[in-house]
């Protein structure tokens, strides 16, 4: 990740337009593969996860002028990149006249046929315990438990204090815990 | 020093050929037999197609790069302008055919009728009679007769129904 200062030069040349292109493909270097990640747990196919992921910095591109240094860079991209992810499965629940849960069910049922999906058994049940709690608790559990990310950095993306974070990070692993003792 | 060697004498087993030069302690699968604790988890299973993230562009459309802050505002300014227009152009025309046209076309219409209804010479004043209409006189002559005598030898032939006469 880079540090605060680099992260404003990179904004300062993308605001000013100066270098922007060269600027913009520094940021996606730096960036493509934590939100890569970010994305492809919430959407979980790789396909949907390129997409989401090509609009993301397409949208960090366009609106970078509206970015005012309030907060680090990096969690605005990610607040970003969540929305993208968020949009695009609502999206795709309606086109397919499925229910939030449905959705969660569906994305989840179709990993075992995914050709971008090694994971074991132990690893799908946890994809369907995931699937199976609230929104944010999968949120911050995706960012915490397979991101490693500071609790700090998820309030932050998420738009929530510390120890809203923490209690759901709490409840969402209880939860999942309890599904995999019955799994 | 002799190198001791833990192999029971005699008791008939035997390994694959170089099963214990090949032995790797298989952790994913302790992890699926085992393991229901989130600590043994250790990723998420996703993979990427080969070289996904080295070979990673982003692709902006080639009207992303040349537009800059102030056209995207006079883009919208013309818009609003557009629609504005088309709406008060729809607006007027719709006025004046409130106005105009729509009496024009009512009065057109009742003369039509009218005409209509002269060519084909509707006779109001004689209307048709339901009351005393021939073939509904006819359906309710046709029901009184039948007569007794068949009304009897139906029941007689439905028993259950002369049980429930007889019964009352």
């Amino acid at each position: 990740m880079a540090t605060r200062q680099e992260e404003d030069i990179l904004v300062a040349q993308l605001q000013k337009g100066e270098r922007k292109e060269e600027a913009f493909s520094k940021l996606v270097t730096l960036y493509k593969e934590r939100l890569y990640w970010h994305v492809r747990n919430m959407v979980k196919n790789h396909e949907d996860a390129n997409d989401v992921l090509q609009n993301t910095f397409i949208k960090i591109f366009r609106y970078i002028n509206n970015f005012k240094g309030d907060s680090k860079l990096y969690s605005w991209m990610y607040r970003i990149a969540t929305n993208e992810s968020i949009t695009f499965i609502n999206k795709k629940a309606k086109r397919l006249q499925l229910s939030s849960q449905e959705m969660q069910d569906y994305l989840v049922n179709n990993l075992e046929s995914d050709v971008y999906f090694e994971g074991d058994k132990i690893q799908l049940a946890l994809h369907k315990a995931l699937a199976k709690l609230p929104e944010k608790q999968r949120q911050v559990f995706n960012m915490k438990y397979f991101q490693d990310l500071k609790y700090k950095e998820i309030a932050e993306i998420l738009e929530v204090s510390e120890g809203a974070c923490k209690s759901n990070y709490h409840h969402a692993t209880k939860k999942i815990e309890e599904y995999l003792k019955e799994a | 020093m002799k190198e001791k060697r833990n192999i029971p004498k005699q008791t008939g087993f035997k390994v694959p050929d170089n099963y214990f030069e090949d032995f790797k302690v298989d952790f994913s699968r302790n992890e699926v037999e085992n393991s229901s604790t989130l600590e043994t988890i250790k990723s998420s299973g996703f993979k990427t197609p080969e070289n996904y993230l080295e070979d990673f562009k982003v692709e902006i459309p080639s009207a992303e790069k040349k537009t800059s802050k102030v056209i995207s505002i006079n883009r919208n300014k013309v818009f609003t302008f557009i629609s504005t227009a088309a709406a008060v152009a729809l607006f007027i025309l719709f006025i004046y055919k409130e106005d105009t046209i729509v009496p024009e076309a009512s009065e057109l219409s009742r003369l039509a009728i009218e005409d209509y209804l002269e060519q084909n010479e509707f006779d109001f004043e004689n209307e048709i009679d339901y009351k005393n209409n021939a073939n509904l006189s006819d359906f309710h002559s046709q029901l009184n007769a039948v007569d007794n005598e068949a009304i009897l030898e139906y029941l007689s032939n439905n028993t259950d129904m002369t049980f429930f006469l007889n019964d009352e």
